[in-house]
């Protein structure tokens, strides 16, 4: 019966060892920064710097409010051309980089596709996303424009 | 009989705990100490004027310097501050074999950055640094001084003092010294 009850003791520590998970790695992405905003064309145009490495890293999300408190509470991204929901504003020709890089964006309307309005000030901020683990990084600095359809 | 068994016993429960340990892979995990890198790097010349009076006579000084700023968003733990370096071409600034030459804490606060900084969580920072010829003759720092209408390099990296870790540098940035240019 002891025999029994230690060998039994021992193939249940074997069959559930094997259902332990190896350490989970942790998630993080690099934050966008310097990101400013003009007036160009008609169109406010974002600019600013990334440097991300990350094997998951998939792309930028812009987000954009009428002050800054609501940029930061509700702000609402852009949806990127395709209108595909589980990929970031800007993805598209965006892949890790090794080196600083430069990104601009242009923007000729509201993220739910209104007219921007002439003499509102818009705020922005920048996000790193992951696709694949559906994770934004922290926001990048945040900026402003006084849209005025020059 | 008795001893055979127990053997068998023995040799069995051996058997299942070298099966247990090595059965499954325990992933190592690689500790990698990475940090954001600080972006946005600009340069730009001012300078501070000075008036010195000397026997009713006065004399008007003005000395030239450069003011460096990026941006930065460090919460890393292990985050300590960030060092700049220049150099004399673009070529030279990104020549992994030091060709490139560190500048010295302004402050006098580390030897080992040239701004000392602690990590913040909340939203990203401006920071700002002035270099000037007066407080470049540190010897850990191989400088010489400015010299009129050269172009200048600079890239600024985030480092972590107590791994030895260093972000990817900033864009690069330059700026021609002028000894005559008044603000």
């Amino acid at each position: 019966m002891k025999k029994i009850f230690i060998v039994s003791i021992f193939t249940i520590l074997f069959f559930a060892s094997c259902g332990i998970e190896g350490f989970e790695p942790i998630i993080e992405l690099k934050p966008p920064l310097a990101l400013t905003a003009k007036m160009y064309s008609n169109k406010i145009r974002l600019e600013f710097w990334g440097a991300n490495d990350e094997e998951y890293f998939s792309g930028y999300d812009v987000y954009v409010s009428d002050t800054t408190e609501n940029l930061k509470n509700e702000g609402k991204p852009y949806l990127n051309a395709d209108e595909l929901d589980n990929k970031a504003t800007m993805w598209e020709n965006i892949e890790p980089v090794s080196i600083a890089t430069k990104y601009t964006y242009d923007i000729d309307e509201t993220y739910d596709k209104k007219e921007l309005v002439v003499g509102i000030d818009y705020f922005f901020f920048v996000r790193a996303f992951s696709e694949y683990y559906s994770f934004r990084s922290k926001p990048s600095n945040i900026t402003n424009v006084l849209y005025t359809n020059e | 009989m008795c001893k055979l068994k127990t053997y068998f016993l023995f040799l069995t429960t051996s058997l299942f705990v070298v099966i247990a340990l090595t059965a499954c892979e325990i992933e190592q995990y690689d500790v990698s100490y990475s940090l954001s890198a600080p972006l946005g790097l600009n340069a730009y010349l001012t300078n501070s004027i000075s008036t010195v009076i000397t026997n009713s006579t006065t004399n008007t000084y003005t000395n030239n310097y450069f003011k460096l700023g990026f941006w930065g968003f460090n919460s890393e733990p292990y985050f300590s501050g960030y060092k700049v370096y220049t150099a004399d071409s673009l070529s030279d600034l990104t020549n992994k074999t030091n060709s490139y030459r560190g500048i010295y804490d302004q402050s006098d606060v580390s030897n080992t950055l040239t701004l000392a900084a602690t990590p913040v969580s909340t939203e990203a920072t401006y920071y700002t640094i002035a270099v000037s010829n007066d407080t470049l003759t540190n010897t850990n720092y191989l400088y010489t001084d400015f010299v009129h209408s050269n172009t200048y390099y600079f890239f600024v990296m985030a480092y972590g003092d107590d791994f030895d870790a260093y972000s990817v540098p900033s864009n690069p940035t330059n700026i021609t010294y002028l000894t005559n240019w008044t603000n």
